[in-house]
């Protein structure tokens, strides 16, 4: 019963003309993992001001600021309207009226795991092009810029987009010829970078429109949001994906993008008086929990973020509140062991890890690119 | 940020992992080995000691 033909990895007569890998009918074509930016367990939504380079806020995205406290991050920041078909958006806003100077850059950021590029054969002689696409949304008129480089920055691709119409979500998109040289991860490490600037200075910005070999963040005169105080920049529906041109928007279901987001940041919530996890005592004072990751992550996690300790308790029977939470140094791509401080517990006993008190949560960090 | 202090693994006795309360909070466990606590000891910063247990 024939219906459709796979030629290769071409449907040629129930789609033709369209790879698996690009177009309207592709599936998993965008390399942009949260590109809508529905997920963010870090800040559940929150504001965040960028103090550190390199800080995360939604999902897989970053920001990169070679100065504190210039910036603002939030998901649906401002709460405008998201443009049709969207939910949800990153927004920076501009603290201050920042003179940038020439080695200054602050960017969004998100880094493409080399497994999931290696297809691109970048730096081989079969280099596919690719379109980076984008919904943006600013305060501010003009040229922007941004940049598609391999992760030693010894190999970028600076570009600019023209955003007409202040405060009007307007979609952008960048057709970049694969680079044919240039070192580009091909496995659990970077493979990609993808940067939109926010004010880069001269050092860091390049000619756009050609690939150079010069450490680059952005292109040559690109607006500077941090140069307005108040200002915004909201972006969403951002793909990378195989091809020429721009298709639709890949939406994932809620559960496939989550996933694919918890390879680089598995968390776990519970609010009391739920569990969070088996454990056991190694002695009367540490209850040491056994987290099972959802996925398999990126790297094995180096460290933990929680929320107060009272927030964690053991329970084998009697109740018992934690007065510290710490990583174990035994953990893998797939579990983990937790150390809580507990006082009076009966050594060897079997229990849970649970909420006694509040909302507790704790994700793994360390698996981020 | 307040500083880390050493943690002894509760088994060993070990010092692998150090400990702080941030700014916004919330509470960070990390390695030793871990790549942004070696860039803060490169800094010139030294952890808390350990308590004696």
């Amino acid at each position: 019963m024939p219906y459709g033909q796979i030629n290769a990895d071409q449907i040629s007569t129930s789609v033709q003309g369209y790879s698996l890998g690009a177009g309207n009918s592709s599936l998993l074509k965008n390399k942009i993992i949260n590109g809508a930016c529905v997920i963010d367990q870090r800040n559940a939504g929150a504001s965040v001001t960028i103090t550190s380079d390199g800080q995360y806020t939604v999902d897989r995205f970053k920001c990169n600021a070679s100065q504190s406290s210039k910036i603002s991050a939030q998901q649906n920041a401002g709460s405008v309207t998201p443009p049709a078909g969207f939910s949800n958006y990153l927004g920076i806003t501009s603290l201050s009226s920042y003179s940038i100077g020439s080695t200054d850059y602050f960017a969004i950021n998100q880094n493409i795991e080399g497994y999931n590029m290696a297809d691109l054969n970048w730096g081989t002689a079969n280099a596919k092009t690719i379109t980076l696409s984008a919904w943006v949304y600013s305060s501010l008129t003009g040229t922007f810029g941004g940049c598609v480089r391999n992760s030693s920055g010894g190999y970028c691709y600076p570009f600019t987009y023209t955003i007409s119409s202040a405060n009007t979500w307007t979609q952008i998109s960048v057709t970049i010829a694969g680079p044919t040289s240039g070192t580009w991860g091909g496995t659990n490490t970077t493979g990609i970078q993808v940067y939109f600037g926010l004010g880069v200075g001269s050092t860091y910005s390049g000619t756009a429109g050609a690939w150079s070999t010069n450490l680059y963040l952005s292109a040559t005169g690109a607006t500077s949001v941090v140069g307005t105080s108040g200002a915004t920049f909201y972006i969403t529906g951002v793909q990378l994906e195989v091809g020429s041109s721009a298709t639709g928007y890949e939406y994932r279901q809620y559960g496939q993008e989550l996933a694919l987001c918890q390879r680089y940041l598995p968390a776990f919530t519970a609010a009391t008086p739920a569990p969070l996890c088996p454990a056991y005592t190694t002695s009367t004072t540490n209850a040491r929990g056994i987290f099972i990751l959802p996925v398999t992550v990126r790297s094995v996690p180096t460290g933990i973020v929680t929320s107060a300790a009272g927030t964690f308790g053991y329970s084998s029977g009697s109740p018992f509140t934690a007065s510290a939470v710490t990583l174990n140094n035994s953990g893998s791509a797939n579990a983990c062991w937790v150390d809580f401080t507990i006082s009076g517990a009966s050594a060897s006993s079997g229990g849970t890890i649970y909420c006694p008190s509040g909302t507790a949560t704790i994700y793994f960090t360390g698996c981020e690119l | 940020m307040t500083t880390w202090k050493l943690i002894k693994e509760p088994v060993t006795g070990q010092e692998n992992s150090v400990w702080r309360e941030r700014e916004d909070g919330k509470q960070e466990s990390m390695l030793i080995i871990a790549e942004e606590y070696q860039k803060w000891l490169s800094e010139g910063n030294t952890p808390l000691p350990a308590e004696n247990t």
